[in-house]
Formats: C-alpha cells, sequence, structure tokens
C-alpha cells in the first residue's frame, strides 16, 4: 500500500515512520505542505493519505478537498490531537474514512491500515 | 541552551499534540468550538519570561499553575489576560456569578479558574507524557492573579537555586463566540530540560 503522510512537523512524519510495521508491504511518502503533498499526489497515486489538521496556511481538511479536487481516489485520515466534535464532523463531511488520535504508537497505526486493506 | 532545527521541530510538535489536546477539552467544557493558532515555542533563560511572552507588565493576568514531576519536573502555567479569564467563568458558571454576591464573586471565580486550568493543563501535559512514553505526576493546581511580574517573582521564589528554563508554548486560543487568548509555560531545570531532548532523541531514532 502506497501511503502519503503530510504534516508540517518532521517530528511527527518521523514517529510514524518509526511505528509503521517493517513488512515490506507498505511505502511511506512524506510532505509538508500543499503543494509538496499535489505533488507527491500526481507522483504516486497513494492508496491512503494521512492528513495532520493544524498547519499553516491550509488545515488537513482543505488539503484533502484540494486532492479530492484534483481526482485523488486515495483514502484519507486525519492526524490530530484537536478531537473537538466540530473537527471531527467536518473531516467526515469532507470524506475522511477516519480520525487518528495523536500521538500515534505502532498499535493504532497497525489497527488503522488493517481496515484501511 | 543550543536548540538544532529538530530539536525546535520536536518541541513544536509536542506543543501542537498538548495544546490541541487542550483545546478540545475547552471546546467540551465551553461547548463552543474552538480555533487555535499553530504554536510557537521557545525556550528562553527563566529571567526573560516575561519579555518572551509579550504580555503587558502592567496588565493583570490569571495564572493557573500545576507543578509535574516524573523523569522530567518543572512547573505548568496557563495564563490569561484577565477580562480573557472572566469571559471563562462566566461562560463556564455564569448563573452561579449572577446569583453571588460580591464577596462570593472572587471565590468562585478563582475556584472555576482553577478548575478549568486544572483540566486544560493535565490534558495537554498527559498526552505530552503519552507521546514520550513516560509517567508524569501532577500537583493540585494553584492561582493567582497579578501582573506578570509579579507572578514570575512568585514562581522564582518557589524555584529559588535551580538554574530553570523555560519552554514557552503559545497559541491564540478563539472559541466562537469568545475571543480568548491562552498562553501556555513549561518552568523546567535545565537537567529536565536535557532528560526530555534526550527520551525525544530516542523516539526518533526508533530505541
Amino acid at each position: 500500500m502506497k501511503i502519503l503522510i503530510v504534516d508540517d512537523s518532521m517530528t511527527s512524519r518521523m514517529l510514524f515512520k518509526v511505528y509503521m510495521p517493517k513488512d515490506g508491504e507498505h511505502e511511506l511518502v512524506e510532505a509538508a505542505n500543499l503543494p509538496d503533498a499535489l505533488e507527491k499526489m500526481r507522483e504516486v497515486q497513494p492508496d491512503l493519505v494521512i492528513l495532520d489538521y493544524n498547519m499553516p496556511e491550509h488545515n488537513g481538511v482543505e488539503m484533502a478537498q484540494a486532492m479530492l479536487g484534483e481526482g485523488s481516489k486515495a483514502k484519507f485520515v486525519l492526524l490530530t490531537a484537536n478531537t473537538q466534535r466540530t473537527v471531527v464532523d467536518s473531516a467526515l463531511a469532507a470524506g475522511f474514512i477516519q480520525v487518528l488520535e495523536k500521538p500515534v504508537n505502532a498499535a493504532k497505526i497497525a489497527a488503522l491500515l488493517a481496515q484501511v486493506a | 541552551m543550543e536548540l538544532d532545527e529538530l530539536d525546535r521541530d520536536a518541541l513544536r510538535e509536542l506543543a501542537n499534540v498538548g495544546l490541541s489536546r487542550a483545546a478540545t477539552q475547552l471546546s467540551e467544557l465551553l461547548n463552543d468550538h474552538i480555533e487555535m493558532t499553530v504554536p510557537l515555542v521557545q525556550v528562553v533563560p527563566y529571567g526573560q519570561v516575561t519579555q518572551a511572552l509579550q504580555l503587558d507588565s502592567h496588565a493583570t493576568v490569571a495564572a493557573v499553575w500545576q507543578s509535574f514531576s516524573g523523569q522530567s519536573e518543572g512547573t505548568s502555567m496557563l495564563m490569561f489576560p484577565s477580562e480573557d479569564s472572566k469571559r471563562l467563568v462566566h461562560a463556564l458558571v455564569g448563573p452561579s456569578v449572577q446569583e453571588a454576591g460580591e464577596d462570593d464573586l472572587r471565590g468562585i471565580e478563582h475556584e472555576a479558574m482553577m478548575e478549568i486550568g486544572n483540566i486544560i493543563i493535565t490534558s495537554g501535559m498527559s498526552v505530552i507524557a503519552d507521546m514520550l512514553g513516560q509517567e508524569v505526576q501532577m500537583s493540585l493546581p494553584g492561582y493567582m492573579e497579578g501582573t506578570l511580574p509579579d507572578i514570575m517573582a512568585q514562581r522564582s521564589r518557589d524555584n529559588a537555586g535551580l538554574d530553570m528554563q523555560a519552554i514557552i508554548m503559545f497559541t491564540h486560543l478563539k472559541a466562537v463566540q469568545r475571543e480568548i487568548e491562552g498562553r501556555m509555560v513549561m518552568l523546567m531545570s535545565v537537567d529536565s530540560v536535557q532528560v526530555l531532548f534526550d527520551r525525544l532523541h530516542k523516539l526518533l531514532r526508533g530505541l
């Protein structure tokens, strides 16, 4: 499965990578902002896009809408510690399949990947 | 203390996770949507906190603090300009405030601010501890209203003799119907800040 993670924090992206299963079945591509994300999306055609919510300039929901507008067929997951009802509702309304609560760990990521597979 | 770009990024992410959880708790308390800006983070010597927080040194600030202990030790403080704290309290316990006499009003406000601070600080600190895979014990909250220099002088007396650094995590929290500006500060000894960075580095190396 090809996974694109979009987070302005290098730390968050690194932690996701650290906790991903090392089974050789998943390819992780990283992006830090919307232009970077759109470019990676065109290059790798990800199956799954993990988007941070609280980022400068565009939040994760806005980025997903931009990617969907460019024809992405990926599944979208929001990655955030901000689980306010309004945030979760806006994500689900935009087509996100799930909200993955920060901080991540190996068990949370394994459960997500099993669900998406 | 010298920080490289990865240290700064890691601190920003800790602040983002901790303050996002705090915003979620505040949203539930007020039954209102809370918008928050991307947090700014600075590590400064204790003596420069007042300047770094960019608050009017004559303005009255409401501060709630809780000491924390575990692998790292220090104090977390949540500060609101006094008028913002009153808006918070009225939003939470409005009917009680309206019915209270003048003598009881300050007591109700203090109690409410300690409870609000306790919920926000504890949720923020807990999620940071989870992220680091550490345990944290929190003290009971304390409350003080005064100018920022007064409040920092009080904390300085409590931490006398320690070489303290302050990690300032700053965000604007804005409720849809109420404009509230909050600042969260962690005061830690130099040794404890180093423990925190050591843990972060190990985590990022997958250890």
